[in-house]
């Protein structure tokens, strides 16, 4: 399979990438380790005509801001932020999430802010259409979906690793263009859509990422499940933050995001505001369990049923909670 | 077993060095001057009619060197099989009409990919759609669209049977009124892939002259060679077809596949070198896999376990064309003959076409998926029986020098040792009722151990049905192996100058071996049916006794002694007690050109598996000997269910094996090695999923190839049944395709074990777990 042919720049910055990014308007797109961008490329899934390259920029380390947030650089090699001890300690619900992306290869190259900008994916849709599904589904500008054939709309799902994990640390970003920059809630980078899943227009990209420090006791986990354990995407993932009171056993506040069953992470609201203000327990953790189920229904996708997503989903949340309350008593 | 020096030795590999440090150059390498790159269209329709092909515009885009469709080949079929009953079905370029997505329609060669890609999207074909059919039991009925007319000879009212074998011993109606107790079983297999890390590739160049020469990645040349010529209308003898490095087969790379058709014709027509590579997408969604089979098995037995009665129907989802469909029912039959003793036998098997991409040989070739039934059944008998796994084997299992239903005769067969062996081994009978009994403990781990038998031919009659192979000294008394023999990364071409350097006691390394070109190297089964090490071993062993011989006699002529009381060691030969006055064979030579009239030592030898019986079994009705030589294994695992997950691990894999003898016991490890982290991603991983004829998962991402951290404890034992002297045939067995097979059923058996869920179909996924225990509805 060869990349189809485009012009290639190169950019030492992300307000240099900006700049660019407008002068060629929509016919531009930022690479950064190109993990994502260059299979898609292959597959006749992404055309630029001008790819401008960050391989080589200079990448900023983490650091605290003045707020206290941990800031990050989108451009950030996950093995990087994998192996920062700022971010071990200021958001280790991060560190683990980033430990089980791909595998060791994908993470040397792949970046922070490539994987928060990754397409959603679906079986018939990653993939070459030379001969296979040649006729365009909805994510592919026709008006058909193969995956769910009486559906009206892509169902393609966001199977990012990192995203949940910064919806359960209420990351934000800084979107920046030519002209503009704007701070918003992670949330607000996707748009639940598996046609176009980012809000993001063609000339703006992601500049920074903020996680605000805890200011207490707090136990988190995250729980990828995939049926090889490692160079896989998740069958579905959880990203648990329990947040404590001083005594170490009410919850204050609970996040619970789960990856891959939408075209966006989704937090289980429900299930967070059952376990705000218990004590935790094998009841409070099972109610919240329960609740969470209520409120997500898996898309089934990568051939597994809704059946089977939903009693992994039970298992994953039950396990991500369990694990998380656990280390809020190690601390 | 007189001492030996080279062979029963853990002698690295010769293509080790190569491969580690990337210097192996495969077929995926080679450059010629002038290479054009070839692609090639496929359809994207499951059926349907071709109208029209218009190629013109593709013809005038610069760059573009030559296209190819139906128009310019010269119409002839080909094949897998090739006999009078089963014609071949299949044009290397459709003609007409295509019967499944990917299909092959056109071709082009071009001077680059971008140029050779540009050109397949200017061919315009007109297709009209006609119904089709994907699953088995759907194109079997009469209603169902027709692919192919159904096989005269099938009198039952089905469609689309593409092969039918119908075979049998004994009553099975007086067996099963005997029988104390009966049950019946359906059980279904999965769409695999081989997994090869080269892609198919060939490099093809037609000389003005009329010579046509190809490297393609393959299981032996010979095979290509003859269909080529056929298809191509050109004399066998002007098709010379060579090997490189082969990144991987496992069976995949037998059969004549249209990218070597298409960049030999190619090649003629635009008068340059062209290589086609396919894409790993290509070979994902275009190319040809295992075989899915159903397998119905009724079967009776008396009380204490013995088998008394099976009757039996596999169905064969086939494919659009028969590949190799009609051999796995034949095999299929054999796989239950073979390692239980059972009086009564009455067997069907069907290959049936669909809308799906042809099927080919893969590791096994129907054994894993027969043995996963049969030994699953077994279990599930046993149960019933109140007895023990272990017990219920050895009760039918076969005891050396019994005599098949089909006239062969299992020898020195070990099974019985294989299956008590690796039951010692692990404990399996305790193990087996501890593990019942925990039955109600809160940990969702829960452990199991299962046990399955197996049984594989090595070397079979089929085209070409022997190897031969010459071994000649050189001047400085080294030697060179030629063979038609393949390495295709089993380690073919290191077992061979283990046996020959035995026989002329010239170490491993200082053997040449030349190999798999049609046109210097004699013919050979090629590395398949695995008939590798007994019948091109033996091949090469006679070849190289001639040259032991020669130099006996000269050594004994110059040494004045008989030749009886002589010794050949590391290149020299002197009389027994007497090293220090040793010739040395590169003077040998020059004595042998001063007084045998010029010979430089060459010997010629040649093997063919069952000497005297002149045809291979019929594949209709599996009458006429199949094999003279019959391996065994017993294997047991282990593993671990997570009730809560529903994911299971292969903890532990013990295989006890009757191998003859280990020709390389580094190899056969490896092979048992490789075959149980094959099984491994048959079990639990791998599935290429498929939706009307299109594939789902065309990619390494998304189709699930174990890692390394996947990999289970893997631990073997040798159960030797066999005996090498120099200079003396032997019968060694095959390890490179039996023992991918027993472990599935084994890993069923163990899951049962370990949770009391029956699995009648493979991959066990962690959703078939779920539901077996109640967690799905
Ligand atoms: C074999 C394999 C396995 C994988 N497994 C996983 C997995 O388990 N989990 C997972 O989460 N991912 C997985 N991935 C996806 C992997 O590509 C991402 O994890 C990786 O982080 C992407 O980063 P990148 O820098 O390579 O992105 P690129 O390919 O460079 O970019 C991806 C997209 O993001 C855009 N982009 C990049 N940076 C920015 C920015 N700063 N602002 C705006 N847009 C930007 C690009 O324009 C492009 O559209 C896998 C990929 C492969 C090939
Ligand atoms: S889910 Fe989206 S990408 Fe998948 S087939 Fe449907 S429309 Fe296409």
């Amino acid at each position: 399979m060869h990349l189809p042919r485009f012009t290639y720049k190169k950019s030492d910055s992300l307000e240099e990438t900006a700049q660019l990014l407008s002068r060629y308007d929509t016919g531009a797109c930022l690479m950064a380790g190109g993990t994502e961008l260059l299979p898609r490329m292959k597959y006749g899934l992404a055309m630029p005509e001008v790819l401008i390259s960050m391989k080589r920029s200079p990448v900023s380390s983490p650091k605290i801001g003045s707020d206290g947030d941990l800031v990050l650089s989108p451009l950030m090699t996950l093995r990087a932020v994998e192996g920062s001890s700022l971010v071990r300690e200021n958001a280790p619900l991060l560190s683990e999430a980033v430990g089980l992306v791909g595998s060791g290869e994908i993470r040397h190259m792949g970046t922070l802010g490539g994987n928060l900008c990754q397409e959603t994916r679906c079986l018939y849709y990653n993939q070459s259409h030379s001969f296979q599904f040649k006729k365009p589904c909805f994510k592919r500008g026709g008006d058909i979906c193969y995956s769910i054939p009486k559906g009206k709309e892509c169902w393609a799902v966001f199977m990012g690793d990192i995203a949940p994990a910064l919806y359960s640390l209420e990351a934000k970003v800084k979107i920046m263009s030519r002209d503009k920059t704007r701070i918003i809630p992670i949330e607000g980078l996707y748009r639940g859509d598996g046609k176009k899943p980012l809000i993001l227009s063609p000339h703006e990209i992601i500049g920074e990422i903020f996680i605000p420090g805890s200011n207490g006791l707090r136990g988190s986990a995250f729980s990828k499940f995939s049926f090889r354990g490692g160079l896989e995407f998740a069958v579905l993932s959880v990203a648990a933050v329990l947040d404590m009171e001083d005594d170490g056993e009410t919850c204050r506040s609970a996040r619970i995001t789960v990856g891959a069953v939408a075209a966006a992470p989704v937090r289980a609201r429900c299930a967070e505001a059952g376990i705000e203000g218990k004590n935790i327990s094998d009841r409070s953790l099972s109610e919240a369990v329960r609740q969470a189920l209520d409120e997500i229904r898996p898309v089934p996708h990568h051939g597994q049923t809704s059946g089977f997503l939903k009693e992994s989903l039970k298992v994953q949340i039950r396990h991500a909670l369990s694990v998380a309350a656990g280390r809020v008593k190690k601390d | 077993m007189s001492e030996l020096d080279y062979v029963g030795k853990r002698i690295l590999r010769k293509d080790g060095p190569d491969k580690i440090t990337g210097r192996a150059k495969y077929t995926m390498d080679m450059r010629l001057p002038g290479m054009l790159v070839g692609r090639i269209l496929r359809s994207p329709c499951p059926h349907a009619r071709i109208l029209n092909i218009d190629t013109s515009r593709a013809e005038k885009l610069p760059g573009v060197k030559a296209v190819i469709t139906a128009n310019d080949t010269l119409g002839i079929k080909h094949a897998f099989v090739e006999t009078p009953r089963y014609p071949p079905d299949q044009y290397a370029l459709a003609a007409n009409r295509v019967r499944y997505v990917g299909e092959e329609v056109a071709a082009v060669a071009a001077i680059d990919p971008y140029v050779a890609e540009e050109a397949l999207h200017l061919i315009q074909v007109d297709y009209e759609e006609m119904p089709a059919v994907f699953d088995p039991i759907e194109a079997m009925r009469q209603d169902a669209p027709e692919i192919h007319p159904t096989h005269p000879k099938v009198k039952e009212p089905f469609k689309n049977i593409g092969g039918k074998t119908y075979s049998g011993w004994g009553d099975v109606e007086t067996g099963f009124a005997q029988s104390d107790y009966m049950r019946e079983d359906r059980f279904e297999s999965h769409l695999r892939t081989h997994g090869y890390l080269e892609t198919q590739v060939a490099l093809a160049s037609f000389e003005p002259a009329g010579k046509l020469n190809i490297w393609t990645s393959s299981q032996g040349p010979f095979i290509k060679r003859e269909k080529l010529a056929r298809t191509l209308g050109l004399p066998l003898s002007a098709v010379r077809v060579q090997m490189a490095y082969v990144g991987g087969a496992f069976g995949g790379k037998v059969d004549l596949y249209a990218h070597e058709f298409c960049a030999a014709l190619l090649s003629m027509k635009a008068g340059l070198p062209v290589k086609i590579a396919a894409t790993r997408e290509e070979v994902f969604a275009a190319y040809r896999h295992g075989q899915p089979l159903i397998v119905e098995i009724k079967t009776g037995v008396k009380k204490d376990g013995t088998l008394l009665a099976q009757q039996i129907r596999v169905i064969n989802n086939c494919g659009a064309y028969r590949g190799t469909g009609v051999v796995v029912i034949f095999l299929a039959w054999g796989f239950v003959m073979l390692p239980y003793r059972l009086p009564n036998l009455k067997y069907e098997g069907y290959a049936v076409y669909t809308n799906n991409p042809p099927r080919t040989a893969q590791r096994g070739h129907g054994a894993p998926q027969l043995r996963f039934a049969l030994d699953s059944q077994l279990d599930m008998i046993a149960e019933e029986l109140g007895m023990d796994p272990v017990e219920i084997r050895l009760k039918n299992a076969r005891q050396p020098g019994e005599q098949l239903p089909n006239g062969d005769n299992v020898h020195n067969c070990g099974l019985v040792e294989c299956i008590e062996r690796a039951a010692e081994h692990t404990g399996f009978r305790e193990k087996h009722l501890q593990n019942r009994s925990v039955g109600t403990t809160l940990d969702p781990l829960r452990r199991g151990i299962g046990i399955a038998v197996s049984s594989y031919h090595s070397g079979s009659l089929i085209y070409p049905n022997s190897s031969s192979a010459v071994v000649k000294m050189n001047d400085d008394g080294t030697l060179t192996l030629m063979t038609g023999a393949m390495d295709i990364g089993q380690g073919a071409e290191t077992i061979l100058s283990q046996i020959v350097a035995e026989e002329v006691q010239v170490p491993v390394d200082k053997i040449e071996v030349i190999a798999a070109d049609t046109e210097t190297t004699p013919v050979d089964i090629g590395s398949w049916i695995s008939g590798n090490t007994y019948v091109t071993g033996n091949a090469a062993r006679e070849a190289a006794s001639v040259v032991r011989k020669k130099l006996l006699d000269l050594a004994a002529e110059e040494l004045e002694a008989s030749p009886e009381d002589l010794v050949l060691d590391n290149m020299r030969v002197y009389v027994a007690g007497s090293p220090g006055r040793a010739l040395k064979y590169r003077d040998l030579f020059t004595a042998s050109i001063r007084k045998r009239r010029g010979d430089p030592i060459i010997g010629e030898g040649h093997w063919r598996t069952m000497q005297d019986v002149p045809f291979h079994p019929s594949l209709a009705t599996t009458k006429g000997r199949w094999s003279e030589n019959y391996a065994f294994d017993a294997q047991v695992a282990e593993v671990e269910v997570n009730t809560e997950t529903g994911m299971v691990r292969l903890v532990r894999a013990v295989t006890a094996h009757d191998c003859g003898f280990p020709i390389n016991p580094l190899l056969v490890e490896g092979q048992i090695d490789g075959q149980i982290s094959m099984a491994l991603g048959h079990a639990f991983l791998e599935e290429v999923i498929m939706k009307d004829g299109r594939t789902l998962n065309p990619s390494w991402l998304d189709y699930h190839m174990p890692c390394i951290h996947n990999m289970a404890v893997s631990e073997s034992i040798d159960v030797i049944t066999e005996t090498y002297d120099v200079g003396r045939s032997y019968r060694t067995k095959e390890v490179g395709e039996g023992l991918v097979s027993a472990i599935l059923a084994a890993i069923a058996n163990a899951i049962f074990n370990a949770i009391g869920v029956r699995l009648y179909s493979t991959p066990f996924t962690p959703e078939k777990i779920l539901r077996g225990l109640g967690r799905i509805k």
